[in-house]
């Protein structure tokens, strides 16, 4: 890298002022990297919750097996899903290329903390104990435990507000006292601090007002082979109007949708990433004009021997590069590190991932390109007419 | 690119014809540089000198091609400067070494690097830089510092850096304004003397705006300009060999080397072929001679003989003076002067002789007094 783009025909290489420049003023530099690298790690961590909450978003879906679910016309999101009569499901069962149609329960209920004894939200799921309802097979055999009332199955990956959760525990579910059985790993994302499976007849005493014959969900299984959308216009066509039919993608769609659309998050964290950007792009710019301010003296000496402008204005964006390439690493690193600590500590499911890192370099490389091109138009200034006294 | 030998240029470093430059829209107080001519040779060193606000810098940015040329003929090394594009003008500069009283060097840059900018411009230069670089910072003195930065140096050093800048890639001419402001007379020296062998040794020319008197005499022409016009333009060399002529007559031995150098400045040069006459036995004297080169005879008619039988007084050569006695005695020439080899010759008028010889009384009845002896 240097003044002027090399070709290759010959040795020797130019001096890369960009980079002397960076090296001398160190302190100058340490303290614009500073600037630039929180812009980043800024980056990365709205770019991160909002990744994580789209992963959160269906983390739930993700664990249960399904291709297609029944829900009532009024489904709003997981824990908001209205509820229809079960017998539905024996409609959806009757169609060709059904394997299965199995209610699922689910709601939002306080799980105490059997070590303080608070308090603390939890999805709750009513499910029967033959129902094949996880996607791991390993894990549905704990399900028969739950043919006691008395018994709870939990996600050991829930928040630590909710207390000890292994096998053994006693605790309460609103006001049902249960005893873990048996537990698997998982994580419940935005939705809840965890999840516990009980009985359905013990999620009806928690949830009197989903009494009755009603289901929340129903979770349809395909036979092998059978094609996808066919079966579900089968479903559909044998269903009446206050239920749906939903592929396993569209149920998915809606609650992503639910949480980044239709509530402020997503509008939350896209404003978040743009003020990152915005205000990145700022204070790069202000380092750059300010060093070509700086510089103006030697730079149009360099026009006046002979270098084009071209030349100086890519010096320029070569250094807005830097910038953002130096800025990058400690702010990748240290995001790695919040990441971990923040799944850690709020149960998110946050993670790098390259994707992630090129996305963000891009955008780092996209904002000191911008801010070197606005820097660039101080160039101008740089008269070598003006140099002679 | 290779100076081309255009009409515009022919072999010239640089050639000026009626360059006129005007600052700004409104001409309030007129241009700023009128009507200037200028020729520089190459291999010239060339002192431009002037009271402040003559338009010494404006004329160094138009040749310099820092500026556009508003009026006027300019060729800069076979490049006629009028209407070139950017891309033109900046091939032009590369080509020229700009020596600026700021220095303008890269604080964050080693003297090594900051030459090595210079060279870097070059591809052909490219992978010698370094060792061009270190070359020319040690031919300005500069042989030990090649690894500090500007911080490290001295005013007068720095200036040294800027120099070595100026004259790593070799330019074809340079252009500097005050370069030796900030130097002691032995920085300056090395800077003015490394400029005289570029001179020499590539044939550099070299225009130099500058009020030192300590290295006056690197000066092969001194233009002085006035209100943005060439007031005088004088060969130094040649101004300093007329004087040491004059002073070796009898006629001007003891003036003052500025009465001398007045003398020569007034002097008018002839060119003349073998064969003819410079003037004729029984003239009227209206003028004194020097011979700058060349050969003349001094010759008397035979009295009584008018077909030209000739008698040869006299052969004079480089050096040698005639011509005064009809000024002196106020007398028709006592002889006649013909040319036997081309010469070159300088002429006083009588007027301008007179003022030189009166101004010290005494200095002129004594050469009457040396003249009363002679016949
Ligand atoms: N950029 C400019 N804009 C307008 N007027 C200018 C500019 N530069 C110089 N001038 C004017 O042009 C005239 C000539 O200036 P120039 O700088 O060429 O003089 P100079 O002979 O170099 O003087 P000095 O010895 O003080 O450096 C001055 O009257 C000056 O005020
Ligand atoms: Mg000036």
């Amino acid at each position: 890298m240097g003044l002027l783009p090399r070709t290759g025909s010959h040795f020797g290489s130019r001096t890369s002022l960009a980079w002397r420049n960076l090296v001398h003023r160190r302190w100058r530099t340490v303290a614009a990297l500073a600037g630039v690298g929180f812009t980043i790690l800024l980056l990365f961590m709205q770019i991160g919750f909002y990744d994580a909450c789209v992963v959160s978003a269906t983390r739930v879906h993700e664990m249960l097996e399904f291709d297609a679910v029944v829900v009532s016309t009024h489904y709003v999101f997981l824990l908001q899903p209205g509820s229809f009569p079960d017998g539905r499901l024996a409609l959806a069962r009757s169609a060709p290329g059904v394997a299965s149609a199995e209610p699922l329960l689910v709601g939002r209920a306080p799980w105490r903390n059997a070590a303080t004894g608070n308090f603390y939200d939890v999805l709750a799921i009513g499910v029967a104990p033959d129902h094949d309802l996880f996607r791991d097979p390993s894990r549905n055999g704990a399900l028969e435990r739950l043919s006691s009332p008395l018994h709870a199955v939990v996600d050991r990956a829930g928040k630590p507000i909710l207390g000890p959760l292994e096998v053994g525990t006693r605790s309460e579910l609103r006001d049902q006292r249960l005893e873990v059985v048996a537990d698997f790993e998982h994580g419940t994302g935005f939705v809840a601090n965890g999840t516990v499976l009980v009985n359905p007849a013990t999620f009806r005493r928690v949830f009197p007002e989903a009494a009755g014959r009603t289901a929340h969900l129903g979770l349809i299984s395909y036979h092998h082979g059978s094609d996808p959308e066919r079966t579900l216009a089968e479903i559909a066509r044998r269903l009446p109007e206050d239920v749906v039919a939903l592929s396993r993608a569209q149920l998915e769609r809606r609650d992503r949708r639910f949480y980044l659309s239709d509530r402020p998050l997503g509008l939350i964290f896209t404003s978040g990433v743009a003020m990152a950007l915005g205000v990145g792009a700022l204070v790069l710019f202000q380092i750059l004009a300010s060093d070509i301010s700086h510089h103006l003296g030697e730079f149009a000496t360099l026009k006046a021997i002979g270098y084009r402008t071209t030349a100086l204005r890519l010096q320029v964006l070569e250094q807005g590069a830097l910038f953002g390439l130096l800025g990058f690493v400690p702010a990748a690193l240290l995001a790695a590190l919040l990441y971990a600590l923040t799944s850690r500590v709020a149960g998110l499911p946050l993670a790098m991932s390259p994707g992630r890192l090129l996305l963000v370099l891009g955008l780092t490389l996209a904002m000191c390109g911008a801010s070197a091109l606005l820097a660039i138009r101080r160039l101008e200034r740089a008269d070598p007419a003006e140099l002679f006294p | 690119m290779r100076p081309a030998s255009t009409e515009s240029g022919e072999s010239l470093a640089v050639r000026a014809r009626g360059v006129t430059h005007t600052y700004g829209e409104a001409a309030d107080d007129g241009p700023v540089l009128r009507d200037i001519d200028l020729d520089l040779e190459p291999g010239e060193i060339v002192i431009l000198t002037g009271p402040s606000g003559s338009g010494k810098t404006t004329l160094l940015t138009l040749i310099g091609a820092l500026r556009r040329l508003q009026q006027g003929e300019l060729a800069v090394l076979g490049h006629a400067l009028a209407g070139l594009d950017d891309e033109r003008l900046v091939a032009v500069r590369r080509r020229i070494g700009f020596i600026f009283q700021s220095h303008n060097l890269f604080a964050s840059l080693t003297a090594r690097q900051n030459v090595r900018l210079g060279a870097e411009l070059h591809r052909e230069l490219l992978p010698d830089a370094d060792r061009l670089a270190s070359e020319t910072l040690a031919a300005v003195g500069l042989g030990d510092k090649l690894d500090s930065k500007p911080g490290e140096l001295s005013g007068g050093q720095r200036q040294r850096v800027a120099v070595a800048r100026a004259l790593v890639a070799s330019p074809r001419l340079v252009l500097a304004d005050e370069p030796t402001a900030a130097l002691d007379r032995d920085s300056g020296r090395l800077v003015v003397d490394l400029l005289q062998r570029l001179g020499r040794e590539h044939g550099t020319t070299t225009l130099l705006v500058t009020h030192d008197h300590r290295i006056l005499d690197v000066a092969d022409r001194i233009v002085s300009m006035v209100d943005g016009r060439i007031a005088s333009d004088v060969r130094v060399a040649e101004s300093v060999r007329i004087c040491e002529f004059l002073a070796r007559t009898e006629l001007f031995r003891g003036q003052t080397p500025g009465a001398l150098a007045e003398i020569a400045e007034q002097m008018q040069r002839l060119e003349l072929a073998a064969g003819e006459t410079v003037f004729e036995q029984g003239d009227a004297g209206d003028r004194f001679y020097l011979v700058r080169s060349g050969a003349v005879e001094v010759l008397t008619r035979h009295d009584g003989r008018q077909d030209g039988g000739e008698k040869v007084l006299a052969r004079l050569g480089e050096g040698d003076v005639f011509g005064e006695t009809a000024l002196l005695t106020r007398e028709p020439r006592n002889a006649t002067v013909r040319v036997v080899e081309p010469c070159e010759l300088l002429a006083l008028g009588q007027e301008d002789f007179r003022t030189a010889l009166d101004r010290s009384k005494t200095l002129g009845e004594e050469l009457r007094d040396i003249l009363s002896l002679r016949s």
